[in-house]
């Protein structure tokens, strides 16, 4: 993920790199959404000034090297469905992608997601329990990043580790889909015993017809 | 059946129960055929190119975000059921046993998850002199899966020679800029070896016999860091030390297509006191790591020379090619090294600045930071010994130019352009390095003349044919031996072709030798041709 925080600062600081220090603080927002199948949808907002827009422009305007440079930021993912929008009039650019197998699994079926900072400010948002915030400041690229981090509804469990390397990282649980994989097999136990009892109840009361017959 | 029977059956109360037992019974066999039907979809992404020189790097996943992997694998759970403790193994014979890469607790249905591989080879790679192609063999498995159901996947990648670089292990068709064809640059800080006794044993001498003593790591005075930068300058030319090239082909492996360089180490140039701009740069990265100053390698087209980080941010830089030697047409004197390499940090600013991605830095201790450090290097007496005798008689050069006159990049051009031999020939642009029978499993391959950056080359054929027309369909199935495909288009004696996988774009002219024919041809990367194209020209014309 931290990779990912320099990306189109690290374009900004180079076009600008003989006057950097005339720069304000430039602010960048990175939503992740985590599925159900641990895949998640980035998506990446930032607006330029006047000057860095009209610098950036052939990279924001060539999808090829922008996805290319997206698959080099998350070498080690599967990357896939980028979408790329460009607002000339507000000079703000969308990018939005999906990551598969962003959360990783451990031997307990515990789930994770790494942040590849140290001791960041991590805020739980408090509209929404399953919704986390990091702000990290970047000194050398003079950016202000953004981080939402939106875990699947059925998270249970949440939880900021770190690892031997004090590197934090997102624990959480997520139910496994024994009880829906098994519903056919608890459907038919129902139906079964349902079928059973009607036959026990009917050959029951044919056996007390058959006796009150016989009296 | 009759009707009355029918009506007789289905008028038993007993039916209705019956049916619903006989649907329970059908929900469990549909349960029970759903639970057996695993599938587990897998897509593997290898890394075609091992360098020894980088062993280090590859067992840690943190350096740069995890880029240099021997795979990653997306690992799919396509079927119904909840897997449990999926294990993912994989070895490389005769580097590394089995090795449980990751056990995943459970996938659920749908479920992707990501295993990259982060092999730990042994220090003893780094003794391959030659590449060899190996194979990497996976396994994944999960509790209750059976034979069949285990899932085994096989690739084949390069291992290289200690000294061989890959500049870039990203697949031709996917190479956008000249970052692209430099992507692995940072490893070369693996060549970089601060802590080799070799190099340990050269920067003392520097720092006593030379400097007389320094103190620029300590003070970080501007001036005390460029009387070093000086100092280690000195030194290379004192001792003799000259200009050479090395051997650097493009070779196509898999989809990537690279140039790949033969880097000798630091303590290589220092015992065969010679090297090229690249080795040198490293060889100053080495000694001036050693002394406790920033060192950074800057990259322009088809060049490099080393610098220092000062600790203001900014940076100095010399040129370290300008020993030159005594075949070449002058040698500099460390003051015009470090002018001419002060215009070239001037350039090479001005260029970065305005975001030309042909220009770029390597920062050695800010890599070593990230996790890419040099190898590990043993002692040896007898290299110890070389280099004692060599630092011994430091003599200056008749040769030296030390006038303050040099300037520019005179001394690059200085090599006049040669004549390639025999009665059927060309013109060699200087500086261009010329290998002769480059490559044994084609016979017929002359020569190879490469371009100082790589990006273009002029080939050599010497066939023995009977007529054009069957030189040239042995020139085709030849190099279809090696993996080449070459198309061509001939119109007498001119030859318009093009190769894959690499993409060379060729030109070039077929003439009567004796014993058969010669094919003369030269091209650049396809995507680089248009800038060679003045260059091309020249050589096309040149060929008489």
């Amino acid at each position: 993920m931290k990779r990912l925080f320099c990306f189109l600062s690290v374009l900004v600081f180079i076009s600008n790199f003989s006057y950097s220090q005339e720069q304000n603080i430039n602010k960048e927002s990175y939503k992740y959404n985590i599925e159900n199948n641990g895949n998640a949808t980035v998506a990446f907002s930032r607006s330029f000034n006047a000057s860095q827009w009209q610098q950036l422009q052939n990279y924001l305007n060539n999808q090829a090297l922008m996805k290319s440079y997206l698959e080099r930021i998350y070498p080690n993912r599967f990357l896939d469905d980028f979408k790329f929008e460009n607002n000339d009039a507000d000079r703000t650019c969308n990018i939005s992608f999906n990551v598969y197998g962003y959360c990783d699994v451990d031997k307990k079926g515990k789930w994770m997601i790494k942040t590849g900072l140290k001791n960041p400010e991590i805020t739980q948002l408090s509209d929404s329990k399953n919704e986390y915030m990091i702000v990290y400041m970047n000194p050398m690229l003079n950016t202000q990043q953004t981080h939402v981090f939106k875990f699947p509804s059925k998270a249970k469990n949440i939880k900021i580790e770190k690892d031997a390397f004090d590197y934090s990282y997102f624990e959480f649980e997520m139910p496994s889909s024994s009880f829906i994989n098994s519903i056919f097999l608890w459907t038919g136990l129902i139906l079964i015993c349902i079928g059973a009892a009607l036959f026990i109840r009917l050959f029951l009361r044919q056996k007390q017809k058959k006796s009150i017959n016989s009296i | 059946m009759s009707g009355s029977n029918f009506l007789k059956i289905f008028k038993n109360q007993f039916f209705v129960p019956l049916i619903i037992i006989l649907a329970g019974i059908i929900f469990i066999i549909v349960h029970l055929i759903k639970a057996n039907n695993s599938s587990v979809e897998v897509k593997i992404d290898k890394n075609p190119i091992i360098m020894p020189a980088a062993y280090n790097v590859y067992c840690n996943s943190n350096v740069l975000g995890g880029k240099y992997y021997l795979f990653k694998s997306k690992i799919t759970n396509n079927g119904n059921s909840v897997l449990e403790n999926v294990i993912v193994k994989y070895n490389v014979p005769g580097y590394i046993d089995w090795t449980e890469l990751s056990t995943i607790g459970k996938l659920m249905p749908g479920q992707s998850v990501v295993v990259s591989c982060y092999p730990k080879f042994d220090k003893k790679i780094t003794k391959n002199t030659t590449e060899s192609v190996e194979t990497a063999n996976i396994t994944i498995s999960w509790d209750g899966a059976k034979p069949s159901d285990i899932i085994e996947e096989d690739f084949s990648f390069k291992i290289l020679g200690v000294n061989s670089f890959a500049y870039t292990s990203i697949p031709a068709e996917e190479i956008i800029g000249p970052s692209d064809r430099f992507d692995n640059k940072e490893l070369l800080a693996c060549f970089v070896t601060p802590n080799d006794p070799v190099v340990k044993n050269y920067t003392q001498t520097i720092q006593s016999k030379l400097l007389k003593g320094e103190e620029a790591s300590v003070s970080n005075s501007p001036d005390e860091v460029l009387r070093v930068l000086l100092g280690v300058y000195e030194m290379t030319r004192l001792s003799g030390m000259v200009y050479s090239g090395t051997k650097g082909l493009p070779q196509s492996l898999d989809d990537v297509s690279t140039p790949i360089q033969h880097i000798r180490l630091p303590r290589e140039l220092i015992t065969n006191n010679t090297g090229l701009c690249i080795e040198l740069s490293l060889l100053y990265c080495s000694i001036l790591s050693n002394m406790g100053l920033n060192p950074v390698v800057f990259f322009t087209p088809g060049h490099a020379f080393p610098g220092i980080r000062l600790n203001d941010g900014s940076y100095c830089a010399i040129e370290a090619t300008g020993i030159g030697g005594e075949g070449l047409e002058s040698v500099m004197g460390a003051e015009d090294a470090f002018n001419v390499g002060s215009q070239e940090l001037k350039e090479f600013i001005a260029q970065f600045s305005s975001g030309n991605q042909e220009y770029s830095l390597i920062d050695i201790h800010y890599l070593n930071q990230a996790g890419i450090t040099g190898m590990e290097l043993e002692d040896n007496e007898y290299l110890n010994k070389k280099t004692d005798e060599i630092t011994a008689n430091l003599t200056d050069s008749p040769n030296s130019n030390n006038n303050g006159s040099g300037g520019g990049n005179n001394y690059t051009n200085s090599k006049a352009s040669t004549r390639f031999p025999g009665s059927f020939s060309f013109n060699i642009p200087a500086n261009w390095l010329t290998y002769y029978n480059p490559n044994p499993n084609v016979p017929i391959a002359k020569a190879v003349i490469d371009s100082p950056d790589h990006y273009a080359a002029i080939n050599v054929y010497d066939i023995p044919a009977n007529s054009p027309q069957n030189a040239m369909n042995i020139l085709v199935q030849e190099l279809s031996k090696i993996g080449i495909s070459f198309e061509y288009n001939s119109n007498g004696q001119n030859i318009e072709a093009f190769s894959y996988p690499n993409n060379f774009k060729w030109n070039g002219k077929i003439g009567k030798i004796q014993g058969g024919y010669r094919v003369i041809i030269v091209g650049a990367f396809s995507s680089y041709y248009n800038s060679y194209y003045e260059t091309i020209s020249k050589i096309f014309n040149s060929i008489k």
